[in-house]
């Protein structure tokens, strides 16, 4: 894949969205990256419904599971009803230290989970591996 | 931990990835492979043919592989593979019966004690 990748960010902490883009920076991966801070704006993203009926199709999602309107796992619910998923990971990303909430994720269709904070060689080697598999 | 590993036993990833998964080079991934309960029985019987008994191994474990593939794998020339067909409670007792004839005595008996589980589980 000779194009950067693009990536959507759904998270809605300022502070964890910089961290983000360091760690992007830092993976040294030319990528595209996509920022929604809730989950409602996270399925008209991924479903191209105003206002964004032109978003292209993530190659990768990082889903924060605390996010207003709509939570990481009823987000995870969303799409695998209109089963879009199946063209991008769904990486999860946690603070917490609760496996229920990773099992949950995983019940709901979660590909992958990264602990927060997100660091540069963590994601720069999710993103390769991604790269490599799912195109 | 190694992500193609990862994805290779995760039952979200979707078919085409477990697809190329399983052309992975790494055994340890394919095994990881064999063993996900989402394979295709196309999938689960390419791996069942693969160069390494441990792969075809792990496909005897694997809850959606049918009981005409576990019935191919109980003639494979591994006896190990052979050994995982005869601690399986899903294969036909046909499958074991010959089993319990292996010329391999650890095959042998471990299909005779299966066999004889099955039977007393049936109340025969």
């Amino acid at each position: 894949m000779a194009r950067p990748m693009e990536v959507l960010l759904v998270e809605d902490s300022l502070a964890d969205i910089r961290i983000a883009q360091e760690a992007l920076q830092d993976a040294g991966i030319a990528a595209n990256l996509h920022i929604v801070m809730d989950g409602e704006a996270a399925v008209r993203f991924l479903t191209r419904k105003a206002p964004y009926t032109a978003a292209r199709t993530p190659d990768i999602v990082l889903l924060d599971l605390n996010i207003p309107r709509m939570d990481g796992h009823q987000v995870l619910d969303e799409l695998r009803q209109v089963r879009c998923s199946q063209d991008f990971p769904i990486v999860l990303l946690t603070a917490s230290d609760n496996v229920h909430d990773v099992e949950e994720a995983q019940k709901k269709g979660m590909n992958y989970y990264l602990r927060k904070p997100i660091e540069g060689r963590t994601l720069g080697a999710l993103l390769t591996v991604v790269k490599d598999l799912w195109h | 931990m190694d992500l193609y590993y990862v994805f290779a036993g995760n039952i979200n990833t979707p078919s085409r990835v477990l697809e190329r998964l399983a052309l992975f080079r790494e055994q340890r991934v394919r095994c990881h492979l064999a063993e996900n309960p989402q394979l295709s029985p196309d999938l689960l019987q390419c791996l069942a043919e693969d160069q390494c008994w441990e792969v075809r191994e792990a496909v005897t474990h694997n809850p959606a592989t049918p009981a005409a593939l576990l019935e191919r794998l109980a003639a494979d020339d591994s006896p190990d593979v052979r050994y995982s067909v005869a601690e399986c409670l899903r294969v036909p007792e046909s499958a074991l019966e010959q089993l319990a004839g292996d010329e391999n005595p650890y095959v042998a008996e471990r299909a005779s004690r299966t066999l004889l589980h099955l039977r007393d589980g049936a109340g025969v």
